[in-house]
């Protein structure tokens, strides 16, 4: 059955600007800047953003139409990162080739062949699997309207939050005035003031004990009493009942900082996962009946020559790993670490593994 | 040497430890016991091992009773890196048995402060926040004695400006580092290492860990240019390459024209910074550690149970037990193993006055060196 795209836009919500993901040396501002204060590889990713998608709309699955960039040359593991990656997150990709790799498949090229039929193969892999659940056991919510002049902000520190590995639940404001009971941290981004609802919700939030790190314009800075230093150079700290409200001295503007001075504001202590030799390896952890799921993307879409180890915060029993190299659930040795996380090493894959936790 | 008694001869090196002592060039550099144990694990055994080594090496209440203690730690690299599934622990970082039975056996020889100060890859994170991201639990060491503290000192940290050390004798590169507040608070210097080599230094030992007392908001890739950066942005990469200076605050390179070769560069810088900020306790742990270099980044590093722990009052004599128990030569120079590449940090120091690498001037107490000798390039 053919459906155009004005028809299922009906139904879904296409996201916006969708990203070809994977891992580009270097990006450049135009301006010959490096984006990254180092240079690092700079990770094209479209999981914040679905994300986000789905926090603003629930009602809508969210459709990814990414294809490759015109004049480049994609291997077969970036057609599965492409498919894996919004499955990964709660999404669908619309199967889509390169131009030329479209025009080559029609004229019946026999290498092209091949390659869509690793893609129905990756794209059948995921039937039946569980995606994502909206939910998630991120400690952190990132409070926005994403919108106007707010949008830069809160959208890249999304994205750049995920770069530090921290989870988070994306929280448009009326999210907000119910947060999961699991969020220990809210960020503030927008630089107005909340109204009168949602300033409620987030002074019970502290008053239970909850970190807030408010934007200096959400007026945060005349709530509950002066509480010294707050660790992070540039911060003020303020104590409201159980909880604390960290506020910068200056407007936030630059999100990669912003995302630097919250990873530390926020702390170790709540962390529910920790990922070691991770390269280039995105994660969703969602909570699952018994136990947990989480999702590894790998954007280098190569088998990592260090062996990757999870750590959770939640002590699980049983692990199992799916992937598209084994699709097939293999069984996982968990490791307790007395420090209350236990470890898990995960077997290699070159793009997409998830790792099924049982609590017993 | 044999007509003065053992406690009056340690009681004179550790005077010499303390800067009590004329410096003391090349030949004429001090000596000072050497203590070396086997420990096969990181269990219970551990902390009677360190007792009994720092009994052998005069008592631990006369170095830190009252004292503030300063204990540079080694946690080189990321949080996050790891050889294979191994915890950084027992591959290149100082394992936290070692670290916590140190302080426990400080607190107990009445140390009146103990700070615990590392300044982790391009971070201002506190340390105790590092120490959870890699699966420690930092409570432990807050456990281990009273008054324990920690502080990052690749920035300025809690202080509110940097102190200045100068080298004696002018210094190789520098003539003297500009490092965080705590270093000068410091009554009793200790690095706590891990027996490693190193792909730039060749070996790694108590005086290679204190490289990275040196804050990267000044002498980092990303320091500032004319005062010093609010935050570490990069590694040390200025100091092996020297294709930068330092922030504009602190002193200057002596001779911008000098090589600017990492094997040249770094042990001297090493040497230097022991010479200005002097360690009177070095400690050196390899009941577990890894071969081929400093960390998980060296192709070919391999995860190794040489089963050893050294202890001394003095850097340079400590490391050259140390080397010795390697499998290498401690008065091997550039061209020899496992300098290959560079200059040896030991020659620097002791031209520097601040000890001997001559085995056959350094007492060593507890274990003999060829009964616990693990060869790390067998």
């Amino acid at each position: 059955m053919a459906v155009s795209r004005d028809e299922a836009a009906k139904s879904v919500q296409f996201l916006a600007d969708p990203q070809w993901p994977g891992v580009r040396p270097r990006k450049s501002s135009g301006d010959g800047a490096d984006a990254g204060p180092t240079g690092a590889p700079w990770v094209d990713s479209n999981a914040w953003a679905i994300q986000l998608a789905r926090a603003l709309d629930p009602s809508k699955p969210v459709w990814v139409e990414a294809v490759p960039e015109q004049g480049t040359i994609q291997n077969d593991a970036a057609y599965q990162l492409a498919a894996a990656e919004p499955r990964a997150f709660g999404a669908q990709w619309v199967v889509s080739l390169d131009e030329a790799s479209a025009k080559k498949l029609a004229e019946g090229d026999s290498g092209l062949k091949t390659r869509w039929g690793r893609m129905m193969d990756t794209t059948r892999f995921f039937v039946g699997r569980p995606v994502a659940a909206a939910d998630t056991v991120a400690t952190l919510a990132v409070i926005s309207d994403f919108a106007g002049d707010n949008e830069f902000l809160g959208k890249e520190f999304l994205n750049m939050a995920a770069r530090r590995n921290l989870l988070y639940y994306v929280a448009p404001k009326r999210a907000a005035l119910t947060l999961p009971s699991r969020i220990a941290t809210a960020v503030l981004v927008d630089e107005q003031k909340p109204d009168a609802a949602l300033t409620a919700a987030l002074e019970k939030f502290v008053r239970n004990g909850g970190l807030l790190i408010a934007s200096i314009g959400s007026g945060a800075a005349t709530w509950g009493s002066a509480a010294g230093p707050a660790g992070v150079p540039g911060y003020t700290m303020r104590a409201l009942g159980k909880g604390k409200i960290a506020i910068p001295q200056t407007a936030w503007s630059d999100p990669f900082v912003m995302a630097a001075e919250v990873r530390i504001l926020v702390g170790r202590r709540t962390d529910v996962i920790r990922i070691f030799n991770e390269g280039m390896i995105g994660v969703a952890y969602a909570p699952a009946p018994g136990g947990g799921l989480i999702h590894l993307i790998n954007y280098s879409r190569w088998r990592s020559s260090e062996q990757v180890t999870i750590a959770t915060a939640e002590t699980y029993a049983k692990a199992q790993a799916t992937s598209l190299e084994h699709p097939s659930p293999q069984e996982i040795k968990v490791t307790p670490r007395p420090q209350r996380f236990c470890e898990i090493p995960i077997p290699a894959f070159a793009v997409y593994s998830a790792i099924d936790l049982h609590r017993s | 040497m044999h007509d003065i008694t053992r406690r009056d001869w340690l009681a004179g090196t550790l005077a010499a430890a303390f800067g009590a002592a004329a410096p003391a060039r090349g030949a004429q550099a001090p000596t000072a016991p050497v203590a070396v144990a086997r420990c096969s694990s990181y269990g219970a055994e551990v902390t009677p091992t360190l007792n009994k080594m720092f009994d052998q090496l005069g008592g631990l209440a006369r170095i830190v009773k009252n004292k503030t203690v300063t204990i540079k730690i080694n946690l080189t690299g990321t949080p996050t890196q790891r050889l294979g599934a191994l915890p950084q622990e027992i591959t290149y970082w100082t394992h936290p048995a070692v670290i916590g039975s140190t302080i426990h056996l400080m607190g107990l020889a009445g140390a009146k402060r103990i700070r615990l100060v590392e300044s982790p890859w391009a971070t201002i994170e506190p340390i105790q926040e590092f120490m959870l991201a890699a699966n420690w639990e930092p409570r432990h060491f807050m456990n281990a004695a009273a008054n324990v503290e920690f502080e990052n000192t690749n920035y300025l940290g809690s202080g509110k400006k940097y102190s200045r050390f100068m080298v004696p004798g002018g210094g190789h590169i520098f003539p003297g580092f500009d490092l965080n507040h705590v270093y000068e608070e410091t009554d009793v210097m200790v690095s706590i290492a891990k027996m490693k080599e190193h792909a730039t230094a060749g070996v790694t030992l108590s005086m290679k860990n204190c490289f990275g007392c040196t804050p990267c908001t000044i002498y980092g890739e990303g320091a500032g240019i004319d005062e010093p950066g609010l935050v570490p942005r990069s590694g040390r990469g200025p100091f092996h390459a020297g294709n930068r200076a330092p922030s504009k605050s602190a002193l200057q390179e002596k001779d911008p024209k000098s090589p600017r070769e990492g094997g040249y560069r770094v042990p001297r810088v090493v040497a230097d910074l022991v010479a200005a900020r002097p360690i009177h306790l070095a400690i050196v742990e390899a009941i577990e550690t890894i071969d081929h270099g400093e960390g998980s980044w060296i192709a070919g590093a391999k995860h190794i149970k040489p089963g050893v722990i050294v202890a001394g009052t003095n850097p340079v004599t400590t490391d050259a037990v140390c080397m010795a128990i390697m499998g290498f030569d401690p008065m091997a120079d550039r061209g020899t193993a496992p300098f290959e590449k560079c200059d040896s940090t030991l020659r620097l120091a002791e031209e520097n006055g601040v000890g001997t690498r001559d085995l056959k001037r350094i007492e060593v107490a507890g274990a003999r060196i060829e009964d616990v000798k693990y060869r790390f390039r067998a």
